[in-house]
């Protein structure tokens, strides 16, 4: 249903079949933009990873890194618009959650963990 | 204002979908930002407690901005239960995993920034009436002894 739009608004309903709208080309820039700027993240994040003075840091920079994964991901769920790969979102942070337990409770039972 | 309504009234399919491409966008791009500042926090901060402070902000803000986007733009059931899921799951696991570790970090004495004010967990654990020692915060050795009624109502912080 179709209803009466003023003439300055009507551009909004032209884009139809064949056409991309500017708004989905609007969010595949912005998510080609975003799959550079999360590489760029994971880089820093494996920088601290590699030269991380103590072992906190160390697992810091390894959640981190886990978390931008999942965010990439999310990226390829936009652009495919598909559910095949949402799951990994979910499982990449319930990992990254229970591998820090993991290393904090390391870490406490080590004691001097510098 | 009022020039949005007929335009909400004529909604069909694509102009609904572009609207919510919007959405996602503006979403994405908060996400994204959380997502990067996160990062650059992780690698240019001075101590490891800032360093955690950083992660912890990409975690929480960072992810739920991309969920959100995700969602507006795939905009189906299956993705919004799962969306809604896993926001709720980071809100509550971020927090507790960054405070863990900086508890950690805090046990094994790992040196502070020479700029930190203050330091409110020793001052605590140098109180004696402080309940919890260095030794419980790892795994204890030996036995565990569970503390009941008036037992665990004399060791509250202050009340010896």
């Amino acid at each position: 249903m179709m209803m009466h739009l003023p003439d300055h608004l009507a551009p909004l309903l032209v884009a139809s079949e064949g056409v991309t709208p500017w708004t989905r080309t609007m969010l595949d820039m912005i998510i080609t933009g975003g799959i550079i700027l999360m590489s760029l993240g994971v880089l820093l994040c494996m920088i601290r990873l590699l030269k991380g003075p103590t072992l906190v840091d160390r697992g810091l920079a390894a959640d981190t890194i886990s978390i931008q994964i999942a965010g990439l991901v999310l990226l390829l769920t936009i652009r495919l618009e598909t559910l095949v790969v949402f799951d990994v979102v979910l499982v990449v942070a319930i990992l990254g959650f229970v591998s820090t337990l993991a290393f904090a409770q390391y870490l406490g039972r080590k004691g001097a963990a510098v | 204002m009022t020039m949005l309504i007929p335009v909400l009234l004529a909604a069909d399919d694509t102009l609904a979908a572009g609207l919510r491409d919007v959405l996602a966008s503006i979403a994405l791009t908060g996400g994204l930002f959380f997502m990067f500042v996160g990062a650059v926090g992780v690698v240019r901060f001075p101590d490891a407690y800032q360093r955690i402070h950083a992660a912890s902000k990409c975690t929480t803000l960072g992810l739920a901005g991309m969920l959100i986007a995700a969602l507006l733009h795939v905009w189906t059931l299956d993705i919004a239960g799962k969306a809604v899921m896993a926001i709720v799951f980071t809100f509550v696991a971020s927090p507790i995993g960054s405070h863990l570790l900086a508890k950690s970090a805090h046990h094994a004495k790992m040196e502070q920034w020479p700029g930190t004010l203050s330091d409110e967990l020793a001052q605590d654990k140098a109180d004696p009436n402080y309940s919890v020692s260095d030794d419980e915060i790892g795994v204890p050795e030996g036995p565990t002894r569970l503390v009941r009624g008036e037992d665990a109502r004399s060791m509250r912080v202050g009340a010896a």
